[in-house]
């Protein structure tokens, strides 16, 4: 049954992106990348909330250094994004594998509290430091990448077309990344220290290198989000990278869309950022919003919406098998 | 005279399972009662759903014909019924002296004199008023436990499992001072209890729960006899 | 010594939220992360008022301090007390979410500009070259008397040693006949309101923004896992500290990460000491 919505998922996933490029409208473009951007988030916070349990609500610190490191490499190195794609991923799980052991030795409460405050310092940072990040005017002058391919099958990355093509492919290999990875032991056990961390080393597995290896893959998908943002909008500040404008956000994505499921992610993303912009929301009334949302999914449906989804499915298999019988 | 307590058909359980299933029982004015079974049948369950921290979701629950069925737990501790948990349950960090206070707490006017009843009934609490409450022995501890229970000045007294690993030397006074009790017409007391030594001696009426239902009921002597154990527990 | 005098005044305010949450936290079990927003109201409230209804600066202050208290209730009442069997980690969470909601309105109504409620003491005095304004001084001994009335409350009186026997085993407290909705209520009144106060200080002395009650709600929870939720004292102790470390840090290294040393420091206690460093002994 779960293979059934998820073939049905992949083919709405493909369809929609289709679609959205061939309407070639501008501003369902952006809304698309940007629920890409969140959905990228969101599977990236997957890996060390929805499977392991632990709230990294320090998100943002990633994200905002993936950002500022293909502004950096964009602009002062004049690297082509590709490089900033590799890099940037790469760097992001090497400063979350060095903390995250220290992070990771404390319970549920005190590492979300830890997070919270590492996302306020890289705030403060990118504010701050003003040689580095430009301060609150951030860096702008970011390129997007050239002409990819050739002939009739070139992309033109600086058209934004050509960047959602971009985008989307990247986005998709992440997803597809992401569902391989749900089957995989690595998960499987990252799931075990969830329901049972003690248990789950009893059985000899070295759960603090699992964890600090979770930690390190959220840091870098939400780094990879970063460089995306970073050339897609071609200017960044400090602002977007709060935890108010991204951890908050990315963590409702999440528990809305539902945590530790496949496509989560993507449907917390659809509705969240569809929404708003459908509805023209001015951007506190969406944070209230979002308050609201999180605090009725957290209250009524603590799997979210993708749980939701299968309980609906398996009351109507139900209902099926009654009826014939 | 009406019962001090009585469960009529309680169906009782945490979210979403079901733990009691059409429990009734009654301790009479005065008498004590004991309710033996396996572990794991719901013993401490049906102390929970007396006093208000396990709902009730069918059945009526009376204190002398009031109903008080799924009342807050402070209601229930006013009414007269106090439950003195498993695992003894002291205030770590406060003394002796100031876990029995707080046992007073639905008795202001009363404490005093509860406090001396409460030290007559166990001297050893008197030596140690100002010592650190988790600093006391197991048998202690239950002592305060119980003494506790008693400054609320209860007319049911409900105690789980209150010689739960304490040595045998410290269980005969335990007896000692529950027997002590007996001279307090209007006091009753519900012994969830292994011991079968102290609910022979202790209770007038015996219940024996199995899987959440009463299995079997009546007079102590009758009731926890070699067959009814064997059938029940499996055990003598 | 102008760096100490400074971290003092700042750090009593630190000091009076970092209570107020130990207050909450202790007896309640719920990590208040909205515990910001009480202060918030009660800073940008008073000036509010005296500007719609010409109200008397005290008066104002006070109606501050109401509806921070108020805030408090509705929390406990509307939302806490019914969510004792979640989680400590959820509670963060929905306390987050209402920090969003509470902060974005007052953003929506107050605009975020900085301001500061008029009329405290202008005198200053100076001190061998130490400039210490006289608000300064009425702060400092505000929050030390208001620790003061809280222990005694607590050590003291009926309510306080219910809400202490609370603290120390919720459920043997529920045996004893204590009304622990009632003392939610209490708790969260009294922890928002000595939070209340704090804003109405800060807003006399500093300057105060809708936006501000996510750092501050931070700070109060570094004060507290400083002082290892439960240890009245070690809060107050833990504020003054904040207080006087972004005092220095600010005057000797830069002005502009004034906050940040307050974050490193406690990322540094927590990866140091998961459990604080005045941590009570667990339960038994």
């Amino acid at each position: 049954m779960v293979e059934r919505f998820g073939y049905v998922g992949w083919v709405l996933l493909l369809g929609g992106l289709v679609g959205i490029y061939l309407l070639n409208d501008g501003y369902y473009t952006t809304v698309a990348l940007l629920m890409m951007l969140w959905a990228i988030l969101a599977i990236g916070l997957n890996f060390i909330l929805g499977y392991a349990g632990y709230f990294h609500l320090g998100l943002g610190a990633f994200y905002g250094l993936g950002a500022y490191g293909a502004a950096a490499l964009g602009t002062k190195y004049q690297m082509p994004m590709i490089v900033a794609l590799i890099v940037m991923p790469i760097a992001g799980a090497i400063l979350s594998a060095i903390i995250g052991p220290l992070l990771l030795r404390t319970r549920d409460l005190y590492f979300a509290v830890a997070t919270l405050a590492l996302g306020m310092i890289i705030s403060d940072v990118t504010n701050n430091w003003v040689s580095v990040t430009g301060g609150p005017i951030g860096i702008g002058g970011i390129q997007r990448p050239g002409v990819i391919g050739f002939g009739a099958f070139s992309i033109d990355g600086r058209t934004l077309p050509g960047m959602f093509i971009i985008v989307s492919t990247i986005f998709v290999a992440l997803m597809i990344a992401a569902a391989i990875a749900r089957k995989s032991n690595f998960v499987l056990i990252l799931r075990g220290i969830k329901s049972d961390d003690l248990m789950t080393r009893s059985f000899g597995f070295p759960t603090t290198v699992y964890k600090v290896a979770a930690f390190a893959i959220a840091g870098a998908i939400s780094a990879l989000g970063g460089v995306l943002y970073a050339h897609i909008v071609q200017y960044i500040s400090p602002e977007p990278f709060t935890f108010f404008a991204a951890s908050f956000q990315a963590f409702v994505v999440l528990a809305v869309g539902g945590l530790g499921s496949l496509w989560g992610p993507v449907l917390g993303s659809v509705l969240l950022t569809g929404l708003p912009e459908f509805l023209d929301l001015d951007p506190h009334m969406k944070l209230i919003i979002y308050g609201a949302v999180l605090l009725i999914v957290t209250l009524v449906l603590p799997k979210g919406l993708a749980s939701a989804a299968q309980v609906i499915s398996r009351r109507r298999k139900t209902a099926m098998k009654e009826g014939t019988e | 005279m009406v019962d001090a307590l009585t469960l009529q058909e309680i169906t009782a359980g945490y979210q979403g399972s079901v733990v009691l299933r059409s429990v009734s029982l009654s301790v009479p004015v005065g008498q004590n009662v004991a309710i033996v079974g396996p572990n794991g049948a719901g013993k401490s369950t049906l102390l929970k759903a007396i006093s208000g921290l396990v709902s009730v979701k069918e059945g009526s629950i009376r204190i002398n014909g009031n109903d008080t069925t799924n009342w807050p737990p402070e209601k229930i501790v006013s009414a007269g019924v106090v439950h003195v948990p498993e695992g003894r349950q002291v205030f770590p960090g406060l003394s002796v002296e100031e876990n029995l206070w707080l046992g007073g707490y639905t008795k202001p006017s009363r404490r005093e004199d509860l406090l001396a009843d409460v030290l007559d009934l166990f001297p050893r609490l008197k030596e140690r008023l100002r010592q650190a409450a988790d600093s006391l022995s197991g048998g202690e501890q239950q002592m305060l436990a119980i003494g506790r229970g008693l400054m609320a000045e209860p007319q049911v007294l409900m105690l789980d499992e209150p010689t739960l690993g304490l040595a045998p030397v410290i269980v005969d006074l335990m007896i000692d001072a529950l027997e002590n009790l007996r001279s307090r017409k209007e006091l009753s007391l519900l012994v969830v209890e292994q011991s079968v030594q102290l609910t022979r001696g202790l209770c007038e009426h015996a219940y024996i729960l199995v899987d959440g239902k009463i299995a079997a009921s009546g007079a102590t002597d009758e009731v926890i006899n070699d067959d009814m154990m064997k059938i029940y527990l499996g055990t003598h | 010594m102008q760096d100490l005098v400074n971290g003092l005044a700042q750090g009593a305010i630190y000091s009076l939220a970092g209570v107020g949450l130990v207050l909450i936290f202790s007896v309640v079990r719920v990590p208040n992360f909205a515990h910001g927003e009480p202060v918030m109201v009660a800073a940008m409230l008073p000036v509010t008022l005296m500007a719609l209804f010409n109200m008397p600066l005290a008066l104002a202050l006070v109606l501050g301090v109401v509806a921070a208290i108020a805030l408090g209730i509705f929390f406990s009442v509307a939302i806490f007390s019914r969510l004792s069997k979640y989680p400590e980690v959820s509670l963060l969470i929905i306390s987050l979410a209402l920090v969003v909601m509470i902060s974005s309105l007052a953003v929506m109504f107050w605009g975020d500009a900085a301001r500061q409620t008029p009329g405290s003491p202008s005198t200053v005095l100076n001190w061998g070259g130490v400039r210490i304004p006289v608000m300064w001084i009425i702060i400092f001994f505000m929050a030390l008397a208001a620790t003061v009335a809280l222990d005694a409350f607590i050590r003291y009186t009926t309510p306080g040693r219910a809400m202490r026997a609370m603290a120390l085993n919720p459920f043997a407290a529920k045996l004893m006949g204590i009304p622990v909705a009632r003392y939610h209520a209490l708790a969260f009144g009294i922890g928002s309101g000595l939070a209340g106060v704090a804003g109405a200080l800060f807003s006399l002395a500093f300057a105060v923004q809708s936006s501000m009650g996510a750092a501050i709600a931070l700070k109060a929870f570094i004060v507290i896992i400083f002082a290892g939720m439960g240890s009245i004292w070690g809060a107050f102790a833990g504020g003054l500290l904040l207080g006087l470390v972004e005092s220095y840090g600010a005057s000797y290294l830069s002005s502009g990460y004034r906050d940040t040393f307050g974050f490193i420091f406690l990322l540094g206690v927590l990866l140091i000491k998961p459990n604080g460093l005045f941590a009570r002994r667990a339960n038994g």
